[in-house]
This record gives structure tokens, C-alpha cells and sequence, in this order.
């Protein structure tokens, strides 16, 4: 079998047996795999610290015999993202990206955008204190490269510029009071504001977010999170958290 | 099989056991078949008394036949010492150093918020009750695992705790002792040359 050498984002691991551990990995070259790390829970095992979730490494992995999972060998770190790890928020919603990419990706489903997006957006949410504002920018993003094009600035159905509107998810964006008919379950309301904000920061081509008032951001990465529970279905576990750390 | 009903039933047993698969799970109860009547009513007996003796320790959650622990029935231990550990087998590790000479405090488990383990879900609100019932504490030492897990416990406690005004301390990380440093990972020297101190 071959050895597919690739960089990889760790998103998660489980415990396997006495040593062992099953880690989901999010590769740049194929796509999001389970692979078996064996001996990685001994103490002066070579894989170190690099299993831990955010971490991105080199790996090879193979499969062995008739296994459907992979088998990882030869892994050594690219960058831990340690800062990340320093700050219960940072944690909090570093963890709610990877989830994401769990929940949204299929195994095998290769997206180098996506990678190369999560990747910088790490880095990001370690070295910077605006975390609200990256997990804004990283949610429209992945929303657009996995092909949801929302629209903020007008009504998708008249297309007026809306003074007080609804979000839709499952419709695409944003429905005007004179469009909004009959059942209103999976949309929300959205202030002008809001709206205005998500869309400038749509079309934002980097990473350099300008400072907005506070109530905004915190609105417009509710609406965020309320896209993904609608289009998953149910709220992510790692969301019960961060409502939680916040007291 | 070929076997007999109550050997197929220990083999069924045997292997709900953590790391214990079907040939394991076999091997062990021709061990047993091969015991001394005594010997295996030993180990039967020991299982019994284990689920039917052993309970949590109503101040720190260790392992314990009474309603309170050993540790924290000891008047010889620091009490304004209280160490925080994810469960009571890493208290057994530590006990085994004979360098520490506080309290404990057990979680019973760890936040982990990928799998949905919140705050709610171990015994934070019993250490909070220790720390704000005047029990004099002066410190709190939190040694959760180095894992992301441990780490968003820590970092939550630490949260927690700071408005009590009580000192709030973490175990160190480092390379660990006989290891090569040329096999040491970038995280883990990170941490050791943070952590580094004056010799």
C-alpha cells in the first residue's frame, strides 16, 4: 500500500486500547481521514504532542492490510498553535471551527481552500485578541467555500434594500418584511446593522477586519452560529460550550 | 464453541473490560479454569466488594469504603493546599511521589467540548463549595492533563476561582525525565523554556 506524505490539521482523537489513539485529521491532500497513531499515549512516544486538536503536522499515512482506517507514521509538527491553548475563548471557538469542518466535510472530501483558510485562521486566533471578528470571517468563508453564497444587502425576494428584515438560511439571506409570508420557523430576525456588517465582512479579500461596535459583532456571530445549526440541524456541542464559559 | 455455557459467559464478561478482546478474554478464563477453586472465588470476592464497599469521598470525590476519604480525614495533611486531578487514578500517582502533602479535589472527568462535556458534566460545583465555604484554602494547584481538554479545564477553573482572590497555580510542563530533547516536540519545548527556572 502506498505512503501518502501529506500536511495535515488535527481535529480530534479518540483513545484507542492500551496506547493507541484514532485521530481525525483534516489532510491538504486527501481530504479529512481517520488514521491510527499506535503508541502515541506513551510518554516518550515520537508523535509528542502532535495528536493534540489544532496542531498542523506532516504525516504519512497507509493502510495496512484490509483496515478501513489509516495507519500514520513518520509526523512531526509544522506549528502547535500554543496560543490558542492559552485562552479559555480562543479554546472555545478554535474547537467550534474544527467541529465544523467535522461536521461539514465527508471523509475523502479534499478541499485545499478550506484547508489553507483554517489553517490561517489558527494562526490568527493565536497571535490576535478580536476572536468574535475571525470566527465571523472564518464562518462566511467556509460558508462560501463549501457553496453557500449568502446575500446581506438586499431582500432576495424583492430586492429592496431592507430597513427591517428576517435571515433565512435555508432561502439564502435576507427576506423584507413586505416578502415574509406564512412560516417563519429556521429564520431569524437581523437589524440593518447587522446585516450591513456581515456583508462587508463578506466581501473582505484577508484577514484585516476594521473594528466594529461590540453589540454588532456579538449579534452578527449569533447569526453565524444560527446558520450552522440550521443547516446541520442542531446546534454544534462544542456552541452549549462557549454559552457556557461565558457565565 | 464447544464449551460450556458458563465459561462462554465469563468470556462475554471478560471482554466489557477496557483493552480486553476475544482471544484475550479467552486466554484469561482458561487461566481461571486452571485456578485454584479459591484463588478465582478470591478474585469473584474482590469484585463483589469493590462495587458493594467502595463509594466517592464526599469532600474530594477519591475512592474510599468510608463517607470521607483517608486524605481528607488526615489531620496531618496541608489543608490550605488542595490539588485539582481529572479522576482518583491520578491521585495514586501522586501519592506516589511522597512529595505532595495536601489536598485533593477529583473531577471526575475533564471538559471536552467536541465530545459535549461541559462544566454541568464533572464536580466543579463541589470544588467551588470547598473553596468559598471557609475552609482556609491558599492554594489551588490545577494538574489536569497537558491535552486541550485539561487545558480548557484549567483555563475555565482558573476563571472561576480568580474572584475568590485564592491563589491559583498549574503544574508544569516539560521534557520529561530520561527523554532525549532531540525527540522533544515543538510544543513541549515551548512550554519547558517558558516554564524554565533559576539554578
Amino acid at each position: 500500500m502506498p505512503l501518502y506524505k501529506t500536511e495535515a490539521i488535527v481535529i480530534r482523537t479518540i483513545k484507542l486500547g492500551e496506547a493507541d489513539k484514532i485521530a481525525t485529521l483534516f489532510t491538504n491532500e486527501l481530504g479529512k481521514v481517520r488514521a491510527v497513531a499506535k503508541g502515541v499515549r506513551r510518554t516518550k512516544s515520537r508523535f509528542g504532542s502532535a495528536l493534540e486538536p489544532f496542531t498542523h503536522i506532516n504525516t504519512g499515512i497507509f493502510i495496512k492490510g484490509s483496515s478501513s482506517l489509516y495507519r500514520m507514521r513518520d509526523t512531526g509538527i509544522i506549528h502547535s498553535y500554543h496560543k490558542i491553548r492559552e485562552d479559555i475563548n480562543k479554546i472555545a471557538y478554535g474547537l467550534y471551527l474544527l467541529e465544523l469542518v467535522d461536521r461539514f466535510l465527508l471523509e475523502g472530501d479534499v478541499n485545499k481552500g478550506v484547508f489553507a483558510f483554517l489553517k490561517d485562521t489558527l494562526d490568527f486566533l493565536g497571535e490576535r485578541e478580536d476572536v468574535k471578528e475571525i470566527f465571523i470571517l472564518f464562518g462566511l468563508h467556509f460558508l462560501r467555500l463549501s457553496g453557500y453564497q449568502y446575500k446581506f444587502d438586499r431582500c432576495i425576494s424583492c430586492g429592496d434594500d431592507p430597513l427591517i428584515a428576517f435571515f433565512s438560511p435555508h432561502k439564502g439571506g435576507l427576506i423584507c418584511n413586505g416578502c415574509i409570508r406564512g412560516e417563519q420557523r429556521g429564520m431569524f430576525p437581523i437589524n440593518k446593522a447587522v446585516a450591513l456588517y456581515l456583508n462587508s465582512v463578506k466581501n473582505i479579500d484577508g484577514m484585516i477586519i476594521e473594528p466594529a461596535n461590540t453589540d454588532i459583532v456579538n449579534e452578527a456571530a449569533e447569526i453565524i452560529k444560527g446558520i450552522f445549526t440550521e443547516i446541520i440541524g442542531r446546534p454544534l456541542l462544542t456552541q452549549e460550550f462557549i454559552n457556557e464559559i461565558k457565565g | 464453541m464447544g464449551q460450556g455455557g458458563s465459561f462462554n459467559r465469563l468470556i462475554e464478561e471478560l471482554m466489557r473490560l477496557p483493552g480486553i478482546g476475544p482471544k484475550t478474554a479467552q486466554r484469561l478464563a482458561f487461566f481461571m479454569l486452571k485456578m485454584e477453586a479459591q484463588e478465582a472465588k478470591g478474585i469473584a470476592q474482590a469484585i463483589i466488594d469493590l462495587k458493594d464497599k467502595t463509594r466517592f469521598c464526599r469532600i474530594c470525590n477519591n475512592i474510599t469504603e468510608d463517607e470521607i476519604c483517608g486524605i481528607c480525614s488526615d489531620a496531618a495533611r496541608d489543608k490550605k493546599k488542595v490539588l485539582v486531578i481529572e479522576e482518583p487514578s491520578n491521585l495514586l500517582s501522586l501519592e506516589r511521589t511522597k512529595e505532595y502533602k495536601g489536598l485533593y479535589h477529583v473531577l471526575t472527568g475533564v471538559l471536552s467540548p467536541l465530545d459535549g462535556i461541559g462544566p454541568k458534566d464533572i464536580k466543579i460545583d463541589g470544588l467551588m463549595q470547598r473553596l468559598n465555604n471557609g475552609n482556609n484554602v491558599e492554594e489551588v494547584i490545577i494538574a489536569t492533563s497537558p491535552t486541550i481538554e485539561g487545558e480548557a479545564t484549567a483555563r475555565y477553573l482558573s476563571q472561576l476561582i480568580r474572584p475568590t482572590g485564592i491563589k491559583t497555580t498549574r503544574i508544569a510542563y516539560g521534557v520529561p525525565v530520561g527523554s532525549d530533547l532531540e525527540y522533544a516536540d515543538e510544543a513541549t519545548l515551548i512550554k519547558a523554556l517558558e516554564g524554565r527556572r533559576e539554578i
